[in-house]
């Protein structure tokens, strides 16, 4: 056995072995708490989706939830690389942290910033029907095992049938956000020129 | 080197960082054989084990700005020596049967100090005989505090648990290896 301390002083001395710099060490602990913070806020954000789904008459969301769960995982694997999370008690401190992204969630429901973003074609699926944004999923279409897509695919074709049926069926029950006035000189329109035809029809005949 | 005989670990690895890379030598020496001895227990390799100490004094060199001063230094290198271990253990499961570099050291230890001989160099000898055959969960913690010496506080810093259950696995192992020691 070569000598320990002899084969690691002389990789540190022909500068083979360097100490990494403190600024690296402060760029990591800004990182993480960054992390942290995001995958707090992207949990908050789902609950409080769920929660807007759930007021506007919707269920809350399978996807939602599973969605919600992965970025508090995130958040609580992040959380680990802190001493305090084996100094204390973690069991206490996830739930807090559950029960805190919860209520924050709650609250940002009833507040209007749903009307905003809902405008927002990226995040508009996930209101509408719980889903991510078609450029994502195909992202995540790349890195999700099989088995994990199984589980999301008879929901997928449940949609596109859905989608084939028409447009009218589509729309949600109790949507109260939509402005419906405005709609229905719309839909008049629409059904004026039908109206008309079969009004036409018999004369053709 | 005999000029940072003296000093502490914390000091040391403060005056690595400001001025002299050699004072890590000290610190090197000063671990060397005993993290040796524990990465056998996990790997139940001598040369494996020795890889995996080497790795974790290049490692623990590379990181050492990111230590903190809250711990002491001898926690914070069996941790790094601890993943390196397990690492090398996992890659390399195989168990080697009959080569085991532990009992030399510990029996070395004792012969050189033999005023330290007592209740606990008894419970120690008593441990050594059955530990290897208790599960990994209880393993380190009752190595580290019985064969290493160390406290709760310690142990629970290097294995990342908390104090109270250092204890419960430590009592736990004990009674395991009671069962083994009673077993016909």
């Amino acid at each position: 056995m070569e000598n320990i301390e002899r084969s690691v002083m002389k990789k540190i001395e022909s500068g083979e072995v360097r100490m990494k710099s403190k600024a690296y060490f402060i760029a990591g602990a800004i990182l993480l708490g960054f992390g942290i913070g995001a995958s707090l806020l992207a949990a908050a954000f789902f609950a409080n989706i769920g929660f807007f789904r759930v007021f506007s008459a919707q269920r809350f969301g399978f996807r939602i939830i599973v969605l919600m769960i992965t970025s508090l995982s995130a958040a609580v694997i992040l959380l680990k690389n802190y001493d305090f999370s084996y100094k204390k008690d973690f069991g206490w401190l996830i739930g807090l942290i559950v029960v805190g992204v919860l209520l924050f969630g709650l609250l940002l429901s009833r507040t209007p910033i749903n009307l905003k973003v809902k405008k927002v074609p990226q995040f508009r699926s996930l209101y509408e029907n719980g889903q991510l944004p078609v450029s994502v999923q195909k992202r995540l279409m790349i890195i999700t095992p099989k088995p994990a897509l199984e589980l999301f695919q008879p929901k997928q074709q449940e949609q596109l049938q859905q989608s084939e049926q028409p447009k009218e069926q589509q729309k949600l029950p109790n949507e109260p956000l939509e402005p419906q006035q405005d709609q229905e000189p719309q839909q008049h329109q629409e059904q004026e020129p039908q109206q008309n035809r079969r009004m036409l029809r018999p004369d053709k005949r | 080197m005999k000029k940072y005989q003296s000093l502490s670990d914390e000091k040391l690895v403060e005056i690595t960082i400001k001025s002299d890379k050699q004072a890590y030598g000290e610190l090197v020496n000063r671990y060397e054989k005993k993290l040796i001895r524990y990465a056998n227990y996990l790997i139940k390799n001598e040369a494996k084990a020795a890889d995996a100490v080497q790795n974790t004094f290049i490692k623990g060199f590379v990181n050492l700005r990111s230590f903190n001063k809250d711990f002491k230094f001898s926690s914070w290198i069996y941790r790094i020596c601890h993943n390196e271990a397990i690492n090398e253990a996992k890659k390399y499961s195989k168990e080697v049967k009959g080569e085991n570099l532990i009992w030399d050291l510990f029996k070395g230890k004792s012969e050189q100090e033999p005023e330290k001989v007592g209740e606990r160099e008894m419970q120690a000898q008593e441990v050594r005989n059955c530990i290897e055959k208790l599960p990994m969960k209880y393993k380190e913690p009752v190595a580290l505090y019985y064969l290493e010496e160390m406290s709760y506080k310690e142990v629970a810093d290097i294995l990342r648990i908390p104090t109270s259950t250092v204890g419960v696995r430590i009592n736990r192992g004990k009674v395991i290896l009671k069962e083994i020691l009673t077993e016909p």
